[in-house]
């Protein structure tokens, strides 16, 4: 579904990503883990074309990245807002007509979601009247109300309360089981191995870790034990 | 996927729904409403006839006062038996009292008044009426002019006319200029408040963060040409409200007040008994009065060519100004910095309208030709120029010019949004 290769992206001289390269299968959850700074989200914007990279490709279905794939893609950023002023349901169909689904299409399917996301009754609220988790919820919905074939979450789970973060794990399985390959990015390593297939991690601006879920944990030290590990292995040495 | 149409139905919506949208343009046409409409309240409530009580001393003015629809004179022997009258009756509102002095020609009269002044209407009728007897008797009498001499003497104008020696036209320079500063009056005013709300529209989407999924879902030239066409089709709507709300009341006044008006027209001062009947013999020689010059002059403008050209340098100069407004509320993350860069963004244009006398001066001068092909104060020289009648390939360039300013600037902005809100290029 998803394949990055050799991707590599330098800032105002300072490299952020350096020859990284990961694949996401269809119905596969693959978590995206690194320090601060690790370039997590440049990489989630590079694949959603808000940012270029200055070499390697990003391949869906084996096609380069390009617009004709946007209404295939849900997103998710780490920096989230809505409207204030607008009301919740008008501009949840407005994303969703963004994403190339009709205004009828777009109510039919968006009440039952936001239904299914504990919302229901925040379809006719002006968004600035939600709290800020709500707001979130709106906008995890947005972006999965076109059913995208490849769902892109940066840091989902930051702001979430507990109930809020389990009802989000439980629909990110439900479309995993649908079908849909996910990409998330995340600080939090024992989500990781709760719900991820696979993951890539990210120090330095190159991977330094990737597999599946399942053969990185050799049933001796807990995953997230391991990536600790290894994410403290892979920090800077300080200069002499 | 285009996404303009989506994005241009959700500022119209979004805007549409704001109380303002409505105020704004309800509040103008009131108020243009009530300017026409003042006259005839005026004059509804001048119906009554007022009575001003006559003491004079000197004799100079004995029975010589008017009455007219709206003030009535009355000669009173005495100042006493005046003041007994003043505030006796409702109608008796003032005195008139000229004071008998030592000298040929009396140079002050006193207007008293119990409680309430007089208004400076009757103020200046009565100024006009003591200067016109004074006037007349001494002509009329002490130098023996005819009446018919006299009215001519002080009916007379010289009317200065400015023609085209081929065509015999008509400059109507005054008209002109006026014509030419409410068109640019009129563009400037809409670049001004929707390039204002494209710089606010920005600056929401940067502060609320929207701009992020905005820019992954769509790219950010149809994003930005969708906001500004949105934002500019909401002013249009806008309007043709207020244009629609003003004409309606307009119609409404008049038909409602059109007895009063031709009362209020009817009610000329006469000079005295002498004068009066001079005016009644020379009314058919009288030229043409001041309104049928105005509307002489304002059937010489091309109205329609005017509308167009008011229609384009608007539409274009908001272009222009509201990608670069676009382009500043994309680079600056603190909105009341990106609202003074704003303001000095369009101290050009507003320049350019404050110079419109001497612009008008010289509509032809280096300095009207440079300002109306320089595209930030072209909406504004332009539209001032062109009633004066101004060589089409100067229209055309600057036409050009602003459309290759709006069109570069809408791409500037496009990069600017891309690489200032969310990082990094697209």
């Amino acid at each position: 579904m998803l394949r990055i290769e050799n991707i590599s992206k330098t800032f105002d001289g300072h490299t952020v990503l350096r020859d990284v390269s990961l694949t996401v299968e269809p119905g596969q959850i693959h978590g995206l883990i690194g320090t601060n700074g690790a370039g997590k989200t440049t990489l989630l914007r590079i694949v959603n074309r808000i940012v270029e990279p200055d070499s390697g490709q990003v391949l869906i279905n084996g096609q380069p990245l390009g617009p004709q794939h946007t209404p295939i893609m849900g997103y998710l950023p780490e920096e989230r807002g809505l409207y204030r002023r607008m009301k919740v349901g008008e501009q949840a169909v407005f994303f969703a007509r963004l994403r190339g689904m009709e205004r009828q299409q777009a109510e039919q399917a968006l009440r039952p979601l936001l239904a299914s996301l504990g919302a229901a009754d925040w379809w006719d609220r002006p968004a600035g009247q939600l709290s800020k988790g709500m707001q979130q919820m709106v906008q995890f919905a947005v972006a999965i109300v076109h059913n995208p074939q490849l769902l892109i979450l940066d840091e989902p789970f930051s702001g979430f309360d507990i109930i809020a973060a389990e009802t989000l794990k439980q629909q990110l399985r439900n479309l995993a089981n649908h079908g849909t390959a996910i990409l998330l990015s995340t600080h939090n390593i024992g989500s990781i191995g709760e719900l991820c297939h696979s993951l890539t991690l990210l120090a330095n601006a190159h991977v330094a870790l990737s597999g599946t879920v399942s053969s990185l944990d050799d049933g001796h030290t807990p995953l997230a034990q391991k990536l600790m590990q290894h994410l403290a292995t892979q920090q800077p040495q300080p200069q002499p | 996927m285009n996404h303009t149409p989506i994005i241009i139905c959700r500022e119209v919506r979004t805007r549409l729904r704001r109380p303002a949208f409505w105020i704004v343009p309800a509040a103008a046409a009131l108020l243009v409403v009530a300017l026409y409409a003042l006259p005839f309240v005026m004059t509804d409530r001048s119906q009554r006839q007022q009575t001003v009580l006559v003491v004079d001393e000197t004799g100079l003015f004995d029975h010589s006062f008017v009455s007219t629809e709206r003030t009535a004179y009355r000669d009173v022997g005495s100042l006493e038996s005046a003041r007994r009258q003043l505030g006796s009756g409702r109608d008796i509102v003032a005195i008139i009292y000229i004071p008998a002095r030592d000298v040929a020609i009396p140079r002050d009269a006193v207007l008293l008044y119990r409680t309430t002044p007089p208004t400076a209407a009757l103020q200046a009728a009565v100024a006009n009426q003591l200067q016109n007897i004074l006037r007349s008797n001494i002509l009329l009498d002490a130098y023996d002019i005819s009446a018919d001499d006299y009215h001519m003497l002080m009916s007379t104008h010289i009317q200065l006319r400015t023609q085209d020696i081929e065509s015999g036209r008509e400059a109507h320079l005054a008209v002109r200029t006026a014509v030419g500063t409410t068109l640019a009056a009129l563009a400037v005013l809409a670049v001004l408040l929707l390039s204002g709300a494209v710089l606010r529209g920005v600056a929401e989407e940067r502060h609320s963060r929207i701009a992020e999924i905005m820019v992954a879902s769509t790219n950010c030239r149809q994003l930005l040409v969708g906001k500004m066409a949105g934002i500019g089709l909401a002013g249009l709507l806008q309007f043709a409200l207020a244009t629609t709300l003003a004409t309606g009341g307009i119609v409404a006044t008049s038909a409602l007040g059109a007895d009063r008006m031709a009362q209020a027209q009817a009610a000329v001062p006469i000079l005295n008994t002498k004068g009066a009947e001079a005016v009644a013999q020379l009314d058919n020689a009288v030229p043409a009065t001041p309104t049928q010059e105005l509307l002489q002059s304002l059937a010489a403008i091309d109205f329609p060519l005017l509308a167009a050209m008011l229609l384009l340098f608007t539409l274009l100069g908001y272009t222009a100004y509201a990608a670069a407004s676009a382009a500043i509320a994309a680079s600056q993350s603190d909105s009341s910095q990106a609202s003074t860069w704003h303001t000095i963004m369009v101290i050009p244009l507003v320049a350019t309208l404050l110079m419109a006398p001497l612009l008008a001066a010289q509509p032809k001068g280096a300095l009207a030709v440079a300002l109306s092909l320089f595209p930030p104060t072209a909406p504004a020289a332009m539209l001032m120029r062109l009633p004066f009648g101004i060589p089409l390939w100067q229209v055309g360039l600057s036409l050009l010019l602003l459309t290759a300013t709006g069109i570069g600037l809408t791409l500037v902005a496009a990069t600017a949004y891309r690489k200032n809100l969310v990082g990094g290029k697209k």
